[in-house]
């Protein structure tokens, strides 16, 4: 085993004296510490200027890419940058570019609350943008309602605490002419009201004081916080023309076991950007026209 | 073998930490594998962890393992004190709580920068982030007893022997 340290050793002057040789080329990447022409070079887009060639960054976004939600690092030393896909996309396999969008699309929906539309032959993946809690939803696809909450169809003129139990079609009818009607029912014994004018300050005839607006106990001057209306965007049915590139979200469609479906019919682009910061991600699906399913 | 296909980035950090050692370090690969080092640093000067002055600089040096893995440098060297160390980010096995070692880990970084920040960590011990939390527990409460221990410790273990 001596020789084998001898032997490294030769090949280490033999490798200096080549190192020497190429001393006078452009920069030396701090990675492989090897002197690169300039060519070589990595340019992570506008966004900061390490010195690494394109062959370690590539190795390095192989490497760190499963281990990341999508947002890698640039490797420079106290750099906070993060490595810019559309940059890196010439220089990676194409399985690894792909796994990136996962990445960062998986990132981008678990950060916003979503849920499955409950309605079985839409089934789309629908995101709730207003970061208010949701009740009752339309389906931006199915246009059918859905609780939000509850995840089902829609229980007209019941609360989501009642949602669940067994109610035949006659109980559904009665549920939605409650609804129609913009009746209220007692939160205490469930009992409809209706309001014909005056204050929406109930008082039941089981004695309990609620609030018209939203059948819970009555409650002065405080804001209905629950009647804000909701923002819903939805996967499937692609508009093209809408202009914003559908999403790949295949991962969590996966799952569900729908295939690759796209999402965001028609987002709000500075909501979206602002919120999950991905600009770049937007064009790098646009450049990838093998991620969206017709 | 292990030393065959050994790439030049570790062949270039080798020959620049023997050409060109780091103050109060050093490190040479082993003979049997070129990804085996063994590491001395000096415990620095003004911290519980500096050698006594008897004419010479006596003790207050610590012996590590320090091994490269097949990823490396996309993955962090593996370190690992052999010397016995009172500090509250060593534990007694001779593991090390430092970030760059873990998920702050740079394939932009050295071996030369992971054991010069070793020897930052001898200097400026973080009880707050403990990997031993008896020994953090005594840095908190009594931190001129916790000194004096690994005062102690040094003259008792870190005799460079």
């Amino acid at each position: 085993m001596g020789n084998t340290m001898q032997k490294s050793q030769e090949t280490k002057v033999a490798e200096l004296g080549q190192l020497q040789q190429e001393e006078d080329s452009n920069f030396s990447c701090e990675i492989c510490i090897e002197p690169m022409l300039s060519i070589r070079k990595f340019k992570n887009g506008s966004l900061c200027k390490h010195p690494f060639c394109k062959d370690c960054i590539a190795k390095y976004i192989e490497v760190t890419v499963e281990e990341t939600t999508g947002c890698i690092e640039c490797p420079g030393l106290n750099c906070r940058q993060l490595l810019d896909p559309l940059s890196c996309r010439h220089i990676i396999p194409k399985p690894i570019f792909e796994k990136w969008c996962d990445r960062l699309c998986d990132s981008a929906v678990l950060g916003s609350e979503s849920c499955y539309c409950p309605h079985r032959d839409c089934s789309v993946l629908v995101l709730n943008e207003c970061r208010d809690k949701l009740k009752k939803a339309k389906c931006p696809n199915c246009k059918k309602n859905f609780c939000f909450l509850c995840k089902i169809p829609w229980h007209a003129g019941y609360r989501c605490n009642e949602s669940r139990h067994l109610r035949d079609s006659n109980d559904i009818l009665v549920g939605e002419l409650i609804e129609e009607k913009k009746w209220t029912r007692c939160y205490n014994c469930g009992h409809s009201v209706e309001r014909v004018s005056g204050c929406r300050d109930i008082k039941c005839k089981c004695g309990v004081q609620f609030c018209h607006q939203c059948g819970g106990p009555f409650h002065f001057g405080s804001f209905h916080s629950h009647q804000v209306k909701g923002r819903l965007t939805v996967a499937p049915s692609r508009k093209v023309d809408s202009g914003y590139p559908p999403l790949h979200v295949s991962v969590l469609t996966r799952e569900a076991g729908a295939g690759i479906i796209n999402f965001i019919k028609d987002p709000d682009p500075a909501w979206f950007t602002k919120q999950l910061n991905l600009i770049s991600f937007f064009k790098v699906n646009e450049a990838f026209p093998s991620c969206i399913v017709t | 073998m292990a030393n065959s296909n050994l790439p030049r980035r570790i062949i270039k950090e080798t020959q620049r930490l023997l050409s060109e050692p780091a103050p109060g370090i050093s490190a040479s690969p082993s003979e049997d594998n070129m990804r085996y080092f063994n590491v001395m640093i000096l415990g620095p000067t003004q911290s519980p962890y500096e050698g006594t002055f008897v004419q010479l600089l006596i003790g207050g040096v610590f012996k590590l393992e320090l091994f490269l893995p097949e990823e490396y440098p996309m993955a962090a060297p593996k370190v690992r004190f052999l010397t016995k160390i009172y500090h509250p980010n060593i534990d007694k096995l001779g593991r090390i709580c430092l970030d760059i070692l873990k998920d702050k880990w740079s394939p932009a970084l050295q071996i030369r920068t992971v054991l010069l920040s070793i020897q930052a960590l001898l200097s400026a011990p973080n009880p707050d982030d403990p990997l031993s939390e008896n020994i953090a527990k005594h840095w908190k409460t009594n931190e001129a007893e916790a000194v004096e221990t690994a005062k102690e410790w040094t003259r008792l273990y870190a005799s460079g022997a």
